[in-house]
């Protein structure tokens, strides 16, 4: 027995050691020294023209890039082929919130930030806000607005400033599998009754398919809400309003409801896990709702599956003019503390809008935003086999064109979108309702944007 | 003279007992600066940073203990402590049951290749915390995964694993899965120390086996029982790494706030709330220690009154 206590009252430090260590686990990320407000742009005075960007292209440099597309490495290579005095090394962080993570350590870190990211339409003002990106405008860049599609120029400024050149945009259309609607006699819905129909139709002839795999998506549902008419979120300087229950929002969690209450899309498999693959391979989903960018991302993951898709125009909420929304979509953007800006700048204008790179972006199943792109008969009639010869990309321009105007993303829409599943995604597992899911969703973006100084309404 | 001396002598005195305290530290140093610089300075920079506020709009502020007072208050960190509470009260001891009852197996000598056992009961140990994970998200999955084939081979309908339901079951099996090697081991290593004679003396005085397990045994594991109890609370306080990633598996009953640790994770990455996020770990961290210590103080203490 004092053989016990010795030991134990020997081990008691040892213990409360542990548990200390293991608490600073969840710490060792935090830390980092103050960046010090994101090392604002200070080259504001100085007066830069195409000129001097140029000129930079032509000086040995090399620059790091960050992005996740699949196109990024072949676009890269392109522009080190190009520019034999420029070196551009292109670094993956892994897709999505991992590459937005990474990217606000560096920046707190104030080390390691690379010179050029790509961000997402709805992340970018976050890093905007941050002072964390060049205003290209200051740069005399906003003179290639025509270059560009209106939606993805409008996506790319925040009030009135320009933050990166879009590379990539995400109209929404509808993918469908017509093997499937062969098989059960389905027709193509056109309006969301019918898409609603035509899931009961497929549900009672085989009770073990959907319609859609939905369970739970901020940036899909984001993208309904445009198209139906919502902008639930507004922003100006530091005030922010929030109304996720305005008529668009309403429209579309009603819409919505159906879907879930009757069991027609399942809400068991959230999308990219390899069960949705699996069943986007297998037509247990019947169609996919979602950004042009997905039918290169169809052609990458599902290769088998070629001939079975089919792209049809996103389904209306009435019989109106067609509204679309858009979901995805990206800008590169230059980094603030980037020592290189000049190349950096040159290095972005070549890969949004030079002809060889959007010719590659096109080509290796990426959605353009360069107005010449957009118009060229030779993509709008390109037949992709995939599809089974079908002109896609026709229906994707028609959709990019009708993408509402005004919506805006909140300037901390990656934290608002982390919380969507303990919101809105409780509706999915029937805990509540899609609108209830919404106040609740306001609720919290309410109080964090409080809690982070805006002026929140 | 007579007075010099003692002058001499004293300074004499107070410079070879310092140095005498120097060489102590001397020695200490090597533990010290690693001490210092990987738990002390964390620690002190963490709770430095749990005193801040920093926001988007407006900078960084002091902000006393508000922090803190905010943790105290906030639902969603109170859902995510009483979650592990939960999670430690029902799975620690049916695990550490578990642990006990195949070290006594192993010690029984009735097991042919005992030591076949011993290391596949252990081996999941070894299996990293990621891999493990990832390996019950596929057998778990109803549509890709094992459940889901047995579901399709044999006509069964098994639940799905990861619904609200059966979420924090499915949880409780990845650790089981993963710490009852090691548990068992610790146990099996006490067991292992008893003095045979004592065996023998039990023989002699005609005990039987059940009777060498209670008076014996049992007694013999206490410490063991006491250190994995500890490792226990620490491992259940601090779950992240397995609900973290099967939180991409089912995002809606796995939420941000589903530990305390993933909730400081998401405020402190998704939602850039260092601070606060910083506030919750040290809030976790003393609670943690709080309890381990108690544990560690209530198993002395019994083992002290047998």
């Amino acid at each position: 027995m004092l053989r016990t206590r010795t030991t134990g009252a020997r081990r008691v430090p040892t213990v409360i050691a542990a548990a200390a260590a293991a608490a600073l686990l969840t710490l060792t990320g935090c830390s980092g020294p103050q960046p010090g407000g994101g090392a604002a742009e200070a080259t504001g005075q100085e007066q830069f023209t195409q000129a001097d960007i140029d000129a930079a292209l032509q000086e040995p440099t090399e620059l790091t890039f960050w992005a996740w597309g699949a196109q990024y490495p072949s676009v890269v290579e392109a522009f080190n082929a190009a520019h034999p005095d420029v070196k551009v090394t292109l670094a993956s962080q892994g897709s999505g919130s991992d590459h937005y993570t990474k990217l606000q350590n560096v920046l707190k870190a104030g080390s390691g930030v690379p010179d050029v990211v790509q961000l997402e339409y709805s992340v970018m003002p976050q890093f905007a806000l941050g002072e964390s990106l060049v205003d290209l405008g200051q740069y005399g860049v906003d003179s290639m607005q025509a270059d560009f599609s209106e939606s993805c120029w409008q996506g790319s400024k925040v009030d009135d400033a320009l933050y990166g050149l879009p590379q990539d945009a995400g109209p929404l259309a509808m993918f469908y599998r017509q093997d499937v609607f062969d098989q059960f006699g389905l027709t193509v819905p056109t309006t969301w009754d019918e898409y609603v129909q035509t899931a009961q139709q497929l549900k009672a002839a085989d009770p073990s398919r959907f319609i859609a795999a939905d369970a739970g998506d901020p940036g899909a549902a984001s993208a309904l809400i445009w198209q139906a008419g919502g902008r639930p979120f507004q922003v100006e300087g530091e005030r922010v309003s929030v109304d996720l229950a305005d008529p668009g929002s309403t429209t579309w969690a009603d819409n919505w409801q159906r879907l879930i209450d009757g069991d027609l899309v399942d809400t068991a498999t959230p999308g990219f896990t390899p069960e949705w693959n699996a069943g986007l391979a297998s037509g247990k989903y019947a169609t996919l709702v979602t950004g042009a960018w997905a039918a290169g991302t169809l052609q990458r993951r599902i290769p088998d599956a070629a001939g079975a898709w089919r792209v049809a125009p996103l389904p209306q909420y009435g019989s109106g003019t067609a509204v679309s929304g858009q979901t995805g979509g990206s800008v590169s953007s230059v980094m603030a503390t980037s020592e290189k800006k000049l190349a950096a700048i040159g290095f972005v204008q070549w890969m949004a809008a030079n002809a060889e790179s959007a010719q590659i972006w096109v080509d290796e199943g990426g959605f353009p935003c360069t107005s010449a792109t957009l118009a060229s008969p030779e993509w709008l009639d390109r037949e992709v086999p995939y599809f089974g010869g079908q002109q896609i990309n026709r229906i994707f321009a028609e959709s990019a064109e009708q993408v509402g105007e005004g919506w805006a993303f909140l300037p901390f829409q990656a934290y608002a979108n982390s919380v969507f599943p303990d919101t809105v995604g409780q509706a999915y597992v029937k805990q509540t309702d899609l609108q209830g899911g919404l106040r609740d969703w306001q609720e919290t973006i309410t109080t964090y944007g409080e809690s982070q100084g805006f002026t929140v309404e | 003279m007579v007075t010099v001396a003692p002058v001499r002598r004293t300074p004499r005195r107070v410079q070879g007992s310092s140095t005498r305290r120097w060489v102590g530290w001397g020695f200490l140093a090597p533990f010290a600066v690693v001490f210092v610089f990987t738990l002390i300075a964390p620690i002190a920079y963490a709770v430095n940073l749990s005193l801040f506020q920093e926001r988007l709009i407006g900078g960084t502020v002091f902000a006393g203990l508000d922090n803190y007072r905010f943790a105290l208050r906030d639902p969603q960190f109170r859902e995510a402590l009483w979650r592990v509470v939960l999670f430690f009260l029902v799975q620690v001891p049916v695990m550490l049951a578990v642990s006990a009852f195949a070290a006594l197996a192993l010690d029984s000598a009735r097991l042919r290749w005992s030591a076949l056992y011993r290391i596949s009961l252990f081996l999941p140990f070894a299996v990293p915390g990621v891999i493990a994970a990832l390996m019950w998200g596929f057998v778990y999955g109803t549509d890709f995964g094992l459940v889901g084939n047995l579901n399709s081979t044999f006509g069964l309908s098994l639940p799905d694993l990861l619904s609200s339901r059966w979420v924090l079951a499915a949880m409780a099996n990845i650790s089981t899965w993963a710490f009852l090697g090691y548990n068992m081991l610790v146990m099996y290593s006490a067991l292992r120390t008893v003095p045979r004679e004592l065996y023998e003396s039990a023989a002699i005085d005609g005990a039987g086996t059940f009777r060498v397990v209670r008076s014996i045994k049992l007694p013999a594991m206490r410490p063991a029982f006491v250190i994995t109890l500890v490792f226990s609370v620490i491992g259940s306080f601090q779950l992240f790494n397995g609900p973290n990633i099967l939180r991409t598996l089912s995002p809606n009953t796995i939420g941000t706030n589903f530990t305390p640790n993933m909730y400081a994770f998401n405020l402190s990455f998704a939602g850039q709330q260092y601070n606060y996020a910083a506030a919750i770990a040290i809030i976790m961290g003393v609670l943690t220690a709080v309890v381990a210590y108690v544990v560690q103080v209530a198993g002395i203490r019994n083992g002290g009154a047998r």
